[in-house]
């Protein structure tokens, strides 16, 4: 997973020397440390806005999460630094398939944003029927039809009427 | 007594040998399709055990987790694609026995073995849980907040590659531990006026998304190609008795390691399956035959990864503390029972801590004959195409979220979860760290509070309290080892180089 051997020293601020994988993992996980840092620094902010406690001895509601903001933001910043060194941390050296991989969340996210209007089991069936068209593979539309009228039943007959779940 | 005779009861009844065998059908399934495994399948299947009642669906659920880890070694031997990460070391002799036409046999060694590593951790569990929660009944506040520490140091074990990324994700668990009303003062955080909030983000939620939805997409990306699958006729899964005086050694010793390292918080099955195998390897009087179709290098990593079940579980009940992502789905199921886990469980529902140290023994039988009867069927369940499987995860996401608290918008958390957990994978972060977290969190925060307001604000009672001072020590032990290792390791393969740069000057 990690490559640690490939690490370079130094504090060069570029990626280090070691092909277009590394190359990526080093975008890769310096946004990720960026994102991070920005992370912990609003949890701070926000944990700062929190009351004191009320009791004797009690450290307040903001205490904790006002620790862990301080916490994430050290090893985030550790984090940081070692990207910038040039350590492999690792990362995904093929690309992402956007059109599959948000076609399937979309799909799901449209399934969850109209189960209030056409039901949640016919939602599904829908949906997992057209998703497996994002698949290869052999005969997709009996596949398809197939998957759907399943999910569906699943849905509708096993979780709707068995197990008493008011899907909407 | 009355909690014995209760639990008995619960589960040799028609409706507690149901969900064992349907836990253990389950589970050899999902183990045996290679990416998902217990973790999985356990977060996809609490929602649903809602209204079994806590008993039955903590038997459902162990034994569940009992089978996903003997079902990955189907697909190890059958397809040399381990179901799950522990069953990676039997993919090696399974597969090689497979393909000299031995596929039966290796997997009724595998049956078998695992058979034997369960009962022997669940035999552990038995001995060891009663005796550590009376132990940990004594604690203060001050001690369960250290003990709390100590759970989440096995971060640095469960960080993979990188320690940084593990605690990065730990941090980001921690806090979203925190979300919702704080458990001394009743005040709401970080909830923006969203009452779904108030009970804190959705456990089960996140762990679907982090876990099962992350998979399919995932899955979505992989076009993969079709395995060189075995073709032999997988019908009886009965050792013969030569196998039995070979191998049973090699069981032994594996459910010993995989016990021992299942207590371990972070060390499960993954690392015990090498471990256990290295050591039968070590001991056996023909080690040249590991990795050539070896009956021991099969046996050995395969009592050792069910053992872990037992094993995982000790921390669990003893202490209430998870050692592993599986178990600390485990405790999402129990505190949406409204249960806590941790040595009060025993005085608090008897009759569910039996039914789970009982229930640990009797899954393994019953995923024995499972396993048994239902072989054939189950190879064929690995030929499921990618799509049904992934919308599969999907559906069944949707649907688990829903249940927990029928309410849209953990359906809608649950995909953003699932979204993170895919960027996480793809960025090499570790999930299980962030699930740890969020347990944990609770556990942490409300014992840290309640002792300082005992102490009435010294901070020294987490070092005068001498269960406290243990742990906290322990914690520190547990955090710099790797990091001393990875030291070690650094320094031995700089003195490599340094010796191979003078031998080439020479």
């Amino acid at each position: 997973m990690t490559n640690q051997a490939s690490a370079v020293s130094g504090s060069n601020l570029s990626p280090a020397s070691g092909g277009e994988a590394t190359h990526k993992h080093f975008w890769q996980n310096l946004v990720a440390a960026c994102l991070s840092i920005a992370w912990n620094a609003s949890f701070l902010i926000l944990s700062l806005a929190l009351p004191a406690g009320h009791s004797r001895g009690d450290v307040g509601p903001g205490s904790l999460p006002m620790q862990v903001s301080v916490f994430g933001l050290i090893v985030s910043a550790v984090y940081l630094v070692q990207v910038l060194r040039g350590i492999d941390l690792g990362g995904s050296s093929e690309r992402i398939d956007v059109p599959r991989v948000l076609g399937l969340l979309g799909l799901f996210v449209a399934v969850a944003l109209s189960a209030n209007w056409i039901g949640l089991a016919l939602c599904l069936g829908i949906g997992t029927g057209v998703a497996t068209l994002l698949f290869p593979g052999e005969k997709p539309f009996i596949r398809a039809i197939a998957t759907g009228v399943g999910f569906w039943a699943i849905a509708y007959g096993l979780f709707g009427k068995l197990l008493e779940l008011p899907l909407p | 007594m009355d909690g014995i005779l209760q639990s008995l009861g619960v589960i040799f009844s028609f409706s507690g040998l149901a969900v064992l065998i349907i836990g253990a059908l389950l589970g050899i399934v999902i183990g045996a399709l290679p990416g998902l495994g217990p973790s999985i399948g356990l977060s996809l299947l609490i929602p649903f055990t809602y209204n079994l009642g806590p008993e039955l669906s903590m038997l459902m659920m162990i034994s569940l987790y009992t089978s996903a880890e003997y079902g990955g070694s189907i697909s190890a031997i059958l397809l040399s694609t381990p179901g799950t990460a522990a069953a990676a070391a039997t993919a090696i002799d399974g597969y090689a026995m497979a393909r000299k036409g031995r596929a039966n046999e290796a997997i009724s060694i595998s049956l078998t073995a695992s058979t034997v590593g369960g009962v022997f951790g669940g035999l552990a569990l038995l001995l060891l849980a009663m005796p550590l929660a009376s132990l940990a009944l004594k604690f203060g506040p001050a001690g369960y907040f250290a003990v709390g520490v100590f759970g989440l140091t096995s971060v640095a074990a469960l960080s993979g590659g990188s320690l940084i990324k593990g605690l990065v994700c730990a941090a980001f668990g921690l806090a979203l531990a925190t979300i919702g009303i704080d458990p001394i003062a009743g005040t709401p955080r970080f909830t923006f006026g969203l009452f779904e909030l108030y009970e804190g983000v959705p456990f089960l939620a996140a762990l679907i998304g982090l876990f099962a939805v992350s998979e399919a997409l995932v899955m979505i990306e992989n076009r993969v190609a079709a395995a060189p699958v075995i073709k032999d006729k997988v019908g009886h899964v009965f050792m013969s008795g030569a196998l039995w005086k070979e191998t049973w050694r090699s069981m032994l010793s594996g459910s010993v390691i995989g016990t021992l390292l299942g207590i371990l918080p972070g060390v499960g099955g993954n690392i015990a399956c090498w471990v256990a195998r290295d050591y039968a390897r070590a001991r056996d009087p023909h080690p040249e035959e590991f990795g050539k179709g070896s009956a021991n290098g099969i046996a050995a990593p395969e009592a050792s990864n069910n053992a872990t079940v037992g094993g995982a579980l000790v921390p669990l009940l003893a202490l209430g503390v998870p050692g592993s992502p599986t178990t600390a789905i485990m405790v999402g199921a129990l505190i949406m029972h409204g249960l806590h886990p941790g040595p009060q469980l025993f005085t608090e529902a008897p009759s569910l801590v039996y039914a789970i140290l009982f229930g640990t023994i009797i899954a393994s039988l019953v995923q024995y004959a499972a396993g048994s009867l239902f072989l054939p069927l189950m190879a064929r369940v690995m030929r499921l195409p990618d799509a049904v499987i992934a919308v599969g995860i999907m559906a069944f996401a949707v649907l688990g979220a829903f249940a927990i608290r029928n309410l849209m918008f953990d359906v809608y958390l649950m995909l953003g979860f699932g979204v993170v957990g895919y960027l996480m994978k793809k960025l090499r972060f570790p999930v299980a760290p962030i699930v740890l977290a969020m347990v944990l969190g609770y556990l942490v925060e409300s014992n840290y509070r309640t002792a300082l307001v005992s102490s009435q604000g010294d901070y020294m009672i987490f070092i005068t309290d001498p269960v406290s001072l243990l742990f906290l020590v322990l914690s520190l032990v547990s955090l710099l080892t790797p990091l001393w290792r990875r030291l070690q390791k650094r320094r031995v393969r700089q003195v490599d180089v340094d010796e191979t740069a003078n031998g080439t000057a020479r």
